[in-house]
């Protein structure tokens, strides 16, 4: 993209040819010869048999390469854009551009401008240019992420400063109050990116930077992404929000479409795994935080279709609105509305944007909903073409005709034509009744030979056939769909009515565990799907293969009408819903449309009281609230607003509320969940159902009631009693073994404290108890950052390493999550496992990264922790924090592992 | 920026029925590459060409379409901002002059005389199998103002006469504008090439 240019009729090698030597030009333009000339940068003097090196005379012409002869006759050849001495294949000079020359007098010639002297190929000194090996490190294409914008900065400005100067010019974006209810219109924001990046590029250029036009643009471009990687959470907030609207509807159209094959769109496809790993590049466009990392990721999309050898133009938009209806992401148009409103310094090279045009083609051409129409013609398609109610294995052609009754069957269902459908059907139904021996009927055809496949043959056995094949009403094909299920796929109500009145199976599950119900929910067909509710009371609650309920799928496809079916119904007949049920994934069904985007959907659930409780606070697997997964802004402030009202109403009740009663108290289950939401209001910390299955089941619950007293005590701040309970002493400095007289005397006096020793360390042992509680007692102290308990406690053989109950999370966490410095230095002190994993595999440095506390990630850098561990996520911390934002933090550990890294190589 | 210290730089978008040649007659202008068989065009979707016209230098950017019928819709996308279009038919189908005539009314309406036209008469290797006359093509461009010219990728006839002609076209186009508007500061690599008095707010599908 940022090919080497210069003006070449400045060119002194040029002008040395076309003006001192006109006739050796001349010549060379007449006869068609090709003309090099070397850069401007390491042209010097030039004599003849340099300059006759340069016209070459083209030999022979392979398949890859083409043989030239130099006026000089010194053999090259030409191959895949580099000129190769025929004597050293090691040499070669690269072409950096062609230009056509169109003159009055001279007509038409070609020039390819050189990297470098042809001729040198041919000394015997040949120094390659130390230039090209640069070039191939901080060329456009290879920078992506935010660590090659980061190490391609330092490498071309020597001022390790620079960066400590953008972030001043950034905190003047980052640090401005930008109001939720009113958001900034996005051309302000630009004309605040633009004066940023003015201010951060003329700090940057203004020291003499003694770099070449192309070097300055990639840098230009490196500081670009720098500044808007960093201003990310910010602009691509609004981005989303502004396209909100669009990007559900488009989300909605990308669910409808989920079946669509490459056959739908015309694209011959040899080979599939080129659409996979198109997929996976473009399905990382999120992970990209800078305009020019997303549009690096597109392109390497585009590219990887360009594997594909035997795919043409016409089918590159088709294969790429394939790919992203199979990426499942759901924030295309703000992708797209963030690359084009924050594009500058390319905003006018025309690959980026051909790129970004043909990836808005795919978007739009999605969004016209053209494809919608073309799909249902195709519609479902029986894929296999085994099938596995096979009447007669001998004869393949009784298979065939099963096939071709039922797609007949399917015709009529899909044309809503009942007549014909109840014709098929009654007729197979009744004859049903009379069964046939096939075989030996087979026999009393009159065939010319039993196996004959002859015209006449042909028409006896179909007729045969026709008469014996059977068709129930709840037969299944190879999908395990059966007739209902195709009628509800359609949406032919009719036939649905029609099949219904004749008591066929009402919860049969095809081949992915989708009942009749869910695909009306899916499909977004709100009268079928009460018809199958209010008539024949279909199973409400029955999941399909990935966990889903028919709320979590209307959900997910954006079916306003149908959740608010399910959810009128289940109040009619009294049934209670669980908002809490979460997929194979963890999500409930307001993470789902939270996380889709649908605003309706979002709200209209949020208005059921019991799904607060229920689901508002619920992580999925990736440890995500609906609140975090939401598509944008507006979803988000919508969830935020029902916590805080939930939050008021349940302050009241935390008053009121009393661990030990909690303790004592037998509650109905619905109160319990409630109890327990509040239990993580307070401390942040949820596990719900260990929990209460080890209370129910705890035995030692004499030790229990102790330590509920002694962490109450705790929490309330009351230091003394908790020692108490643990018979601890301050006051007396801790003594059992330096008072003996000897380790192991065993005189009167020595003994005497040893026995009062046991006692006290049967109490002690409370100290390092987790009973039904989450946390143990120095928990507690972590968690109230009270350094001097925690200090004694640990004096007093509190274990430093124990876990919390859940999430399996050390003291040391604790204190990261507390922000605590002064503990996590004390904890460091104790020699605790600076890297333990919790329940998600994070270590303390990666909560750090989570939550951005810089100075807790010094400190646990420092103590020796681990940099490059990755978590259940797959993240390492660096990748943490730049996924949350913190980029002073990424930075500092850029630094620590590429420091890391030179000492190693040192050593 | 249809000028810089560089040169012209030009978009040239391709448009035209499936199978009438776009892509080999591109392939054949920059690459001097020929294939009878339908060779693998994604290479070519997006391919620059510098040309030096009497000391002018010019950078072409030549974009591409797909053909078929259901993309129709997202020609705009396409056609944005470009400064010429060459329009593809197949001598030998007659279907594909009307959707030359088709385009052409579409890009006269959504971008006015701004864009330079020119039409190629493509595959004129095939002239036994001709179906639209050369007269009734020939004063059709010159009804709608448009070069025409009839080319084979095959025998690399007209095409580099096709490309020179249109390109001199956005010359003169090029220089009429800017006598209009005085030169603002010449933008070149050091400046961010920002427009900032007319910041675009429609940067929405189809602009």
């Amino acid at each position: 993209m940022n090919k080497y240019d210069e003006v070449l009729s400045e060119n002194k090698f040029f002008k040395c040819l076309k003006c001192d030597n006109f006739d050796l030009f001349k010549e060379a333009v007449s006869q068609k010869y090709l003309i090099c000339i070397p850069k401007a940068s390491v042209t010097s003097n030039v004599q003849l048999t340099t300059l006759l090196d340069h016209i070459l005379i083209p030999a022979q012409k392979n398949s890859n390469n083409i043989d030239y002869c130099t006026k000089n006759n010194n053999k090259i050849l030409l191959k895949e854009g580099k000129f190769i001495s025929k004597i050293n294949l090691n040499r070669c000079v690269n072409i950096l551009f062609e230009e056509t020359f169109y003159e009055e007098e001279l007509g038409k010639y070609k020039v390819l401008c050189v990297d470098d002297y042809i001729s040198s190929l041919f000394k015997d000194n040949f120094t390659p240019n130390p230039n090209s090996l640069l070039d191939i490190k901080h060329s456009l294409k290879n920078l992506r992420t935010i660590n090659d914008f980061i190490s391609c900065i330092s490498d071309l400005v020597d001022d390790s400063s620079v960066f400590d100067e953008f972030d001043k010019y950034l905190s003047d974006i980052l640090s401005m109050p930008f109001s939720k209810a009113n958001p900034p219109e996005t051309v302000y924001l630009r004309t605040l990116v633009h004066k940023v990046l003015k201010k951060t590029l003329n700090y940057v250029l203004q020291e003499e930077i003694k770099l070449d036009e192309n070097y300055i643009l990639v840098l230009t471009v490196c500081i670009e992404s720098y500044v808007l990687h960093n201003l990310h959470n910010i602009l691509f907030q609004y981005s989303g929000l502004e396209m909100s609207s669009k990007d559900e509807k488009l989300n909605r159209i990308l669910h409808s479409l989920k079946e669509v094959t490459e056959t739908d769109l015309n694209v011959h496809v040899t080979n599939i795994n080129c659409i996979l790993s198109a997929r996976y590049e473009l399905a990382a466009i999120n992970n990209f935080k800078s305009p020019f990392g997303k549009f690096q990721c597109i392109k390497k999309t585009i590219d990887s279709f360009k594997t594909e050898s035997k795919l043409t133009l016409d089918e590159l938009l088709p294969i790429l609105v394939l790919t992203i209806i199979k990426c499942n992401l759901s924030n295309w148009f703000a992708n797209l509305n963030f690359i084009q409103t924050y594009s500058f310094t390319l905003e006018s090279n025309s690959e980026y944007s051909f790129i970004l045009s043909t990836f808005e083609a795919a978007l739009v051409f999605l969004f016209s909903e053209e494809l919608n129409e073309q799909t249902v013609s195709s519609g479902y398609v029986l894929t296999s073409k085994e099938s596995s109610f096979c009447l007669d294995t001998f004869n393949p052609r009784a298979h065939h005709y099963g096939n071709e009754i039922i797609h007949t069957l399917y015709d009529y269902i899909k044309k809503d034509n009942l007549e014909s459908v109840k014709r098929v059907l009654e007729v197979t139904e009744s004859e049903k009744l009379v069964p046939k021996n096939f075989v030996s009927q087979k026999y009393e055809l009159n065939l010319c030979h039993p196996l004959c496949v002859c015209n006449e043959c042909k028409q006896i056995t179909q007729k045969s056939l026709k008469s014996d094949f059977v068709l129930d009403f709840n037969h299944k094909d190879e999908n395990l769909m059966t007739p209902l299920h195709i009628a509800v796929w359609y949406g032919s109500l009719n036939i649905v009515e029609y099949l219904m009145s004749k008591n066929v199976n009402l919860n049969a599950k095809n081949i992915v565990g989708m009942t009749p119900l869910h695909i009306a929910a899916y499909k977004g067909y709100q009268t079928i799907l009460l018809l199958l509710l209010l008539n024949a009371g279909c199973d409400i609650d029955s999941t399909d293969s990935t966990g889903n309920t028919a709320l979590q799928l209307t959900c997910t496809a954006g079916h306003d009408s149908c959740v608010k079916a399910l959810i009128f119904y289940a109040e009619s007949i009294g049934y209670k819903f669980n908002f809490g049920e979460k997929n194979i994934n963890g999500d409930t069904a307001l993470h789902l449309a939270s996380f889709w985007g649908y605003m309706n959907i979002v709200k209209f659930l949020l208005s059921q009281p019991r799904i607060v409780i229920e689901s508002i606070r619920t992580k999925n697997l990736k440890n995500q609230t609906p609140l975090d997964c939401a598509h944008n802004e507006a979803v988000a402030s919508l969830i935020e607003g029902a916590m805080e009202n939930a939050e008021e109403s349940a302050h009241t009740d935390l008053l009121l509320l009393n661990l030990e009663e909690r303790n004592i108290v037998k509650i109905d289950p619905e109160q319990k969940l409630h109890d327990e939401d509040i239990y993580t209001n307070t401390y942040d910390l949820e596990h719900r159902d260990t929990h209460f299955e080890v209370r129910e089941n705890s035995s030692d619950s004499e030790v229990n009631n102790i330590l509920i007293k002694i962490l109450n005590a705790i929490k309330v701040g009351d230091n003394r009693l908790a020692l108490f309970y643990l018979d601890i002493n301050v006051n007396e400095p801790n003594s059992n073994e330096s008072s003996k007289c000897h380790p192991l005397c065993q005189c009167t006096d020595c003994s005497n404290i040893d026995t009062t020793t046991i006692s006290v360390n049967k109490k002690k042992s409370l100290i390092n108890f987790i009973g039904e509680e989450n946390y143990g007692i120095l928990h507690m102290a972590v968690l109230k950052d009270d350094i001097e308990l925690c200090q004694i406690l640990l004096q007093n053989g509190a274990n430093p390493q124990a876990l919390t109950k859940s999430e399996r999370r050390s003291c040391i966490h604790l204190s990261v999550q507390r922000e605590n410095i002064e503990l996590l230095k004390l904890l460091i002190k104790f020699n605790v496992d600076i890297n333990c994993a919790d329940t998600m595999g994070n270590t303390p440095l990666h909560l750090c990264c989570i939550c951005g506390w810089k100075e807790g990630v010094i400190t646990l850098v420092e103590s020796g922790a681990e940099v490059n561990i990755n978590n259940k996520d797959g993240s390492s911390p660096k990748e943490e924090a730049d996924k949350n934002g913190h980029f002073e933090i990424v930075r500092y550990l850029v630094r620590k592992m590429s420091e890391a890294h030179k000492k190693s190589t040192f050593s | 920026m249809a000028f810089s210290n560089r040169g012209y730089n030009f978009k040239v978008v391709l448009l035209g029925e499936g199978c009438v040649g776009k892509t080999s007659l591109v392939l054949r202008y920059v690459e001097d590459k020929f294939s009878d068989k339908h060779i693998s065009t994604l290479q070519a979707s997006f391919l620059t060409k510098r040309i030096n016209i009497d000391g002018q230098r010019v950078n072409l950017a030549i974009w591409d379409t797909a053909g078929q019928e259901r993309f129709h819709a997202l020609g705009p996308i396409y056609y944005r901002d470009s400064h010429g279009a060459i329009l593809v038919y197949d001598i030998t189908d007659e279907d594909s002059f009307q959707k030359v005539k088709n385009w052409v009314r579409e890009l006269r309406k959504m971008l006015g005389n701004d864009i330079c036209l020119a039409i190629a008469g493509n595959k004129v290797d095939l002239e036994k199998d001709r179906h639209v006359s050369k007269e009734l093509a020939e004063t059709y461009s010159e009804e709608v103002g448009a070069f025409h010219c009839f080319t084979s990728a095959k025998t690399d006839e007209g095409v580099d006469e096709i490309f020179l002609n249109l390109s001199n076209q956005m010359m003169k186009i090029a220089l009429e504008k800017s006598d209009e508007k005085p030169i603002s500061s010449s933008p070149n690599g050091r400046n961010l090439q920002v427009v900032e008095d007319e910041p675009q707010t429609s940067r929405g599908c189809c602009g």
